[in-house]
């Protein structure tokens, strides 16, 4: 690696690690008079704070849209280089996106197409999860005929009886609602401050330089 | 200019930095002067093979070439090689540990593949890795590499050897032959048992098996009854934020709590704010809403975009933009999602009355209370499904305006039932003859006779005072800047009409050299709005206290103002002649810009302020509620009810089989020890 390219790598790691500690700063201490309430001018004051992170928030949000627009060029740039050797999908999804493009223009801005189309189809496919998920339900102690597996099972089986709303099944229920309450309702809080301990790792790695996903 | 031009660091520090741990930003410190061995020493023969190529590249000159840019990725292989290159005094502590560990480590015995994958036989079925060429799935190509491999496995349990392509005759007839196996029959039994589950309720009666939802909801942890009463406690001109954030896959189980909220919310006259970050989402809700308008179509009129609803640009950059919603909200709810200005001037959150969001998944919910809940006073009521239920739950115990929470179709079908017994005391509006297309994207059509709501509503025709000013409403009114009083309206003299379709026209021809800014508020420090050119003709609503700007209407339905100088007033005549259209439209004369506008639908809305003076009660929209069409709610719910009996069947039965078989292979191998 040369020195300019490490001057490069060191620039933009530099760029990121202003651009976050300024933002971090900024939404921090925006928007919040009460801190300056000894000055005069606290609102204006906490108003100029927040601005750096509006900025770049704003920034943010208007790159991201043009990324769609540079996702969908690049679909339609790949799809026509396949059509052009033949590639029968690829036919297809260029007659689609066509097709909608002039169903649209041509009906006043009709959309009954996602209506008609788009809904039914992920509908299917979601109940075509459901049949998945209940054959792979059937099959767990196929690989697995210990304990666990029988603890998995039998877990599941409570839960999905709590939800029938049948009176004689009342018992299960109760046992379904505890499930849902004690022992979910831990796991899920675990997993939402694994997720948030998760991100302020990454966030701290970012401004470190340690986590280059700006690929500098 | 050499490497030593770079010499930042002294000797000793270069050592001693080269020792230690590159972490962190130090290790985008340029390391000059590494002459021996370094991976700056890489560099020189890169370039010097760079150098050597023919051609073009031998042009390029010098310092060019070595300021090219960073390689767009880095590789394992390209690390190894690093790492590689480096010295051993120069690796990491962590690296050198690992180095001293592999040393040291005795010389272990080569382990044939068979013996390292010697439980593979409990993983591996023989049924699974039999190749079947043809079927629903293609074959997979498979690389040379990889056919070895799949050869090895296949050997290890004992599969049936690979067919050789050329063997294959008969094309898509051998394909055919091979499309069902009986290693299939269980799946596709158990695949026919759960689409009778799921299909008897639709098609056939008597398998209504279960309790229906109860008919109130319980004040349980998820305080659903807060919920709702906050959505029936809304009034007249309340906005709510209602965020879509579902796609099209859980349409089949939001759409109907989306449903009931927006009918809930029309039939109390309040108006939704859609927003979502999600650009297919904000085309669903617009279907959503065409539906709710073909069902009270018989009855009542349609609904006006950016009057009585209003469908806000996506927001883009997924938290990130439900951040810029919360700081930016102003700017944001200016805009439609067809990029037309919505009129709205809101400046924050706070003047929402409400927000409703309705979330496919938990991460949604989790986006919503992190990045706009917590920015904001408004309350806020999620709705999610079964899925994120679990994970959306904590949020709704841990933010205190999170006031509840609604889920799946069984608390739509709740929320359905509570709403029919409240609005069962209104009666429906006459039915009208020409109910319209009732397309939610076709233009509006004029309705020959006067419309059931317009007779309905007498508030709906202008009165013929001309100084009357519109009663101030229970509530504030929104769409004022809090810092900018609402200006003072007074309607002009219009004669009563008989009819929707034959209301004589009050409208502002500009006369003036355009262009001519039209504006938000009557002042010039409002926002423009739009641009009119001479001889352009809007309906007029109103002027204000000294008559110095005038009210009109805009043709997407905004209302705004224009400087009365610049325009001229004069009534048109709504019979087909003149400067009036039959549809009560302003027409111009040759060569002037017609502004289409229905004057009576806009009447039989009574939507406009200015036409306000005696608002509709509360629950004059009661059709949105009485009209909803609930019949499939049952058979639904009840093929719920089958399709979980018939799951938790399917999924006993194969675990027992599944246990049984275990429990005899042991006992089995235990005999045979």
């Amino acid at each position: 690696m040369s020195r300019t390219q490490r001057l490069g790598i060191a620039f933009s790691a530099f760029i990121a690690f202003a651009v976050g500690v300024i933002t971090t700063l900024s939404l921090l201490l925006g928007d919040r008079p009460e801190l300056y309430a000894e000055f005069a001018g606290a609102p204006a004051f906490a108003r100029l704070m927040s601005l750096p992170a509006a900025i770049m928030v704003r920034l943010v949000a208007i790159t991201s849209a043009v990324t769609i627009v540079i996702g969908i060029s690049n679909l339609l740039y790949v799809h026509l280089g396949r059509v052009v050797r033949g590639a029968f999908f690829s036919i297809v999804m260029i007659a689609s996106f066509a097709l909608t493009i002039w169903w649209y223009w041509s009906k006043g801005g009709d959309t009954s197409l996602l209506a008609a189309v788009q809904v039914p189809i992920e509908s299917a496919l979601a109940a075509l999860l459901f049949l998945s998920m209940v054959q792979g339900g059937a099959r767990v102690l196929n690989k697995r005929a210990d304990i666990w597996g029988l603890l998995f099972v039998t877990v599941l089986v409570v839960v999905l009886l709590g939800t029938v709303p049948i009176e004689s099944l009342g018992p299960v229920r109760a046992w379904s609602d505890w499930l849902m309450e004690i022992p979910v309702s831990a796991g899920a809080r675990a997993i939402l401050l694994g997720i948030a301990l998760g991100t302020v790792v990454t966030g701290v790695r970012v401004l470190l330089g340690q986590d280059r996903s700006y690929r500098g | 200019m050499n490497d030593d031009d770079f010499n930042w660091l002294p000797q000793e520090e270069e050592q001693e930095a080269a020792q230690q741990s590159r972490r962190g930003l130090f290790r985008f410190l340029p390391r000059f002067r590494r002459g021996r061995g370094g991976a700056a020493a890489s560099a020189p023969s890169e370039e010097s093979s760079l150098s050597g190529r023919r051609g073009l590249f031998r042009l390029i000159p010098r310092f060019l070439r070595r300021a090219r840019s960073a390689p767009t990725e880095a590789t394992a292989a390209d690390l190894a090689l690093e790492m590689g290159e480096r010295p051993v005094e120069q690796l990491d502590d962590r690296l050198l540990a690992l180095r001293e560990r592999a040393q040291s480590r005795p010389e272990q015995e080569t382990v044939s593949p068979r013996e390292a994958l010697y439980d593979v036989d409990d993983v591996l079925v023989r049924p699974e890795i039999i190749h079947r060429p043809g079927g629903v799935i293609s074959p997979l190509a498979l690389s040379k590499a990889q056919q070895e491999q799949v050869e090895l496995l296949r050997d290890m349990v004992g599969g049936t050897a690979l067919p050789d392509d050329s063997q294959s005759e008969g094309g898509l007839l051998s394909r055919g032959k091979r499309l069902f196996s009986l290693g299939a029959i269980p799946h596709l039994l158990v695949s026919i048992l759960m689409l009778l589950a799921l299909a008897l309720p639709f098609v056939a009666t008597g398998f209504s098996e279960g309790e229906l939802p109860p008919l109130a909801f319980h004040e349980d942890r998820h305080g659903t009854t807060t919920a709702f009463n906050m959505l029936d406690n809304l009034t007249l001109d309340d906005y709510v934020l209602l965020a879509f954030e579902y796609g099209p896959t859980a349409a089949g189980e939001l759409d109907e709590l989306a449903d009931v909220i927006l009918r809930h919310i029309f039939a109390q006259g309040s108006k939704a704010i859609i927003v979502s970050s999600n650009p297919i989402t904000i085309v669903h809700a617009r279907n959503v809403i065409a539906a709710i308008e073909r069902s009270v179509a018989p009855v009542s009129t349609r609904l006006v975009e950016n009057q009585d609803y209003y469908l806000l640009r996506f927001l883009s950059g997924g938290a990130l933009g439900l951040r810029d919603l919360s700081r930016n909200f102003g700017s944001i709810v200016n805009t439609s999602a067809r990029g037309m200005p919505t009129g709205l001037g809101f400046t924050s959150l706070d003047e929402m009355t409400l927000m409703v969001l309705i979330a496919e998944r938990a991460e949604d919910v989790r986006h919503w209370a992190e990045q706009v809940a917590t920015e904001t006073d408004s309350d806020f009521i999620a709705a999610t499904g079964y899925a994120a239920q679990p994970l959306a739950e904590p949020y709704v115990y841990a933010h205190e305006d999170i006031v509840g929470m609604f889920i799946g179709v069984r608390d739509a079908y709740t929320y359905n039932q509570i709403l029919q017994a409240n609005y069962a005391d209104y009666e429906l509006p006459p039915r009208r003859e020409d109910p319209g297309t009732g397309d939610g994207e076709s233009a509006p059509t004029p309705s020959p006779t006067p419309t059931a709501t317009a007779t309905a509503t007498p508030t709906a025709t202008p009165t013929p005072t001309a100084t009357e000013t519109p009663q101030p409403q229970a509530t504030p009114t929104p769409t004022a800047t809090p810092t900018e009083p609402e200006p003072e309206l007074v309607q002009l003299a219009v004669a009563p009409a008989a009819t929707a379709t034959q209301i004589p026209s009050p409208v502002a021809e500009v006369i003036a050299q355009g262009p001519v800014n039209i504006r938000r508020r009557p002042n010039t420090a409002s926002d423009i709005l739009a641009l009119a050119a001479t001889g352009d003709i809007f309906p007029v609503l109103g002027e204000n206290g000294d008559g110095s700007w005038i009210n009109i209407l805009l043709p997407d339905g905004i209302e705004a103002w224009i400087a009365s100088f610049l325009v001229e007033q004069y009534i048109a005549p709504a019979d087909g002649t003149g400067g009036g259209a039959p549809d009560g439209s302003a027409r111009a004369g040759d060569g002037q810009t017609v502004l289409q506008f229905d004057f009576s639908l806009r009447l039989g809305k009574t939507r406009p302020r200015f036409y306000q003076a005696n608002p509709p009660a509360q629950g004059d929209r009661a059709e949105f509620v009485l009209l909803r069409d609930g019949r499939q709610e049952e058979q639904r719910l009840d093929a719920m009810t089958l399709g979980t009996i018939a799951a938790v069947l399917v999924i006993v039965a194969g675990n027992v089989f599944y246990m049984m078989r275990a429990l005899t292979r042991r006992r089995r191998a235990s005999q045979g020890n």
